[in-house]
């Protein structure tokens, strides 16, 4: 008996040095992308908005994503927006980083802020409301004096919708 | 006792005696491993190929050489399986044969594959120790892969081929196209949540990765390796078209994919259902079943995580 015993030792063991040969550096399997998910206090699927369109800035390594209700799914999709009462959007910025698992492809890394454009009362005067979310928290930003509201609103409400077959 | 002892011996002696006529017999099994005339051979930087020749040809090329221990059964079965996958999806013999933008996709997939340690194939590795690229010959690819990256900015034909959707005429559904292998085009991607966006500089696309109720609720369980039956992953393509001032948006919309969970419908395509659709028309992609093969084997890097690429973001 105790040959089939060595020998299945020995197996055992060049089996297990043919697997301790290959090292494959780690892919973070199992995990998600922690840095870049938004905070639960922020609350975002409550807002039930979807995509528009998303896209990046090199110079500044950023890249982001335009949300919006179906208002502003409208708004985006129209060459001349009829209406922009009832538009509520959201524009996440992420740091841009490289991505692990594919050289080549580069993804959102750090979460950088939210900014939310909600357009109220009537067409012929509209209200626009402008609010800055900024880092890892999403901490509501009360002082915007240093940003250019009128600028940010203009860059949010002019992206268009990412083109889909529906 | 000692007639057992006996008895007992004979019986390992006849064992082995039937293992090694079985181990004799196996050798006239010999399926064959032909090789081919080479039709348009692999041309990039000498450094480059001599590479690929070292580690890659046995298996990649019309020019496998054995040594002699593959050549032993019943390793030689393994090693003739490999040869005719391997050629399948990657014939560097061939080479010529594949569309310019292809050869820069397929470098893209091979250095992937290279640097996650998917490629040479493990066991292989671990009796041809002279195929093992050293880190030199790493970083030898990389820099000729990363050096095959052009930017486009303000690209025409782009820009265009933009225009030319935004002016189509909305292309309703009639009926659900369906692949070769039955997996299913998933309407209504377009309002389910979104887990991660990538740029991707190796071919100039943008994408968006969308996830379903139930694989959106597996990652807020954060139980998504393996994810659950049920969970469909979609993956929107663009173009990327970007400006002087280095701000890139989406162009015309290229493909959807998906990945359909069901461990049992899906078994023999490692769980998944996987579906490709291209432009507006929703045109099913692959001719042949052998489509989903190309798919699972570029997503063999990721076999540890599900096939799955994507970092998800929770949100
Ligand atoms: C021992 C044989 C063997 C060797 C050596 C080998 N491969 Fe492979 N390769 C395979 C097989 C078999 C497959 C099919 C997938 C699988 O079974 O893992 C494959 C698949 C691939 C694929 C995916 C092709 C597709 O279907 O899209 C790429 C890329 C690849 N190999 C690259 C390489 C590179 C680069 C090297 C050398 C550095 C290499 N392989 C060495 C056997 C081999
Ligand atoms: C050349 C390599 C390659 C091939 C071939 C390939 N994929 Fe992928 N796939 C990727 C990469 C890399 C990602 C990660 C996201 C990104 O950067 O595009 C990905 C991501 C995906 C995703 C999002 C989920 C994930 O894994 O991250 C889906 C769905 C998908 N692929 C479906 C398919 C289908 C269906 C096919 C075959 C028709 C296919 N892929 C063939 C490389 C490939």
């Amino acid at each position: 008996m105790l040959p089939n015993i060595n020998y299945l030792a020995i197996m055992t063991c060049f089996a297990l040095t043919l697997t301790a040969c290959t090292t494959t550096p780690d892919n973070h399997a199992g995990e998600l992308n922690a840095k870049a998910s938004l905070p639960d206090s922020f609350n975002f699927k409550s807002k039930g908005l979807h995509v528009i369109a998303s896209s990046i800035n090199k110079r500044e390594n950023i890249t982001a994503v335009l949300y919006g209700n179906a208002a502003a799914q409208k708004f985006a999709r129209e060459a001349v927006p009829a209406d922009s009462v009832g538009v509520v959007m959201t524009l996440v910025t992420w740091n841009q980083e490289d991505d692990g698992r594919w050289f080549g492809a580069r993804i959102p890394g750090d979460l950088l802020c939210a900014e939310t454009v909600t357009i109220t009362g009537k067409s012929a005067a509209p209200q626009i409301k402008f609010e800055l979310f900024n880092g890892a928290l999403l901490t509501r930003e009360t002082n915007t004096d240093g940003i250019d509201t009128a600028q940010r609103i203009k860059y949010i409400l002019g992206q268009k919708a990412s083109i889909l077959p529906q | 006792m000692k007639t057992q002892g006996q008895s007992l011996k004979k019986k390992v002696l006849a064992a082995f005696a039937i293992l090694c006529i079985l181990f004799i017999g196996i050798q006239f099994y010999r399926p064959e491993i032909p090789n081919p005339p080479v039709v348009a051979d692999f041309t990039g930087p000498a450094n480059v190929k001599a590479i690929f020749e070292k580690s890659c040809y046995d298996c990649h090329s019309n020019k496998t050489e054995l040594k002699w221990f593959d050549k032993v059964q019943p390793a030689y079965t393994l090693v003739a399986q490999d040869v005719k996958e391997g050629r399948t999806g990657l014939n560097f013999s061939e080479w010529g044969k594949l569309a310019p933008g292809d050869q820069k996709a397929k470098l893209f997939e091979i250095l992937n594959q290279v640097t996650t340690g998917t490629m040479p194939l493990p066991n292989y590795l671990a009796l041809h120790h002279s195929a093992k690229l050293s880190k030199e010959d790493v970083a030898v690819l990389q820099h000729y892969i990363a050096g095959l990256m052009v930017e486009k900015v303000e690209d025409t034909a782009m820009i265009n081929a933009r225009s030319r959707q935004q002016a189509a005429k909305v292309n309703k559904m009639t009926k659900v196209p369906v692949t070769v292998t039955g997996v299913p085009y998933v309407d209504g991607y377009a309002s389910w949540d979104i887990i991660s966006t990538t740029d991707r500089a190796d071919n100039n696309t943008m994408r968006v990765i969308y996830g379903n109720a139930i694989a959106i609720k597996a990652i807020h369980d954060n139980k998504i390796n393996p994810w659950p039956d049920g969970a469909v992953i979609a993956k929107v393509a663009w173009d990327k078209i970007q400006d002087k001032e280095g701000n890139s948006t989406t162009g015309a919309f290229k493909q959807v994919e998906f990945m359909i969970k069901d461990s049992g419908k899906y078994a023999g395509t490692k769980g998944w259902g996987w579906g490709r659709f291209k432009t507006l028309n929703r045109e099913p992609y692959g001719k042949t079943t052998d489509y989903a093969t190309e798919c699972i084997n570029c997503h063999r890097p990721v076999a540890n995580n599900d096939f799955v690429f994507t970092l998800p973001i929770k949100q």
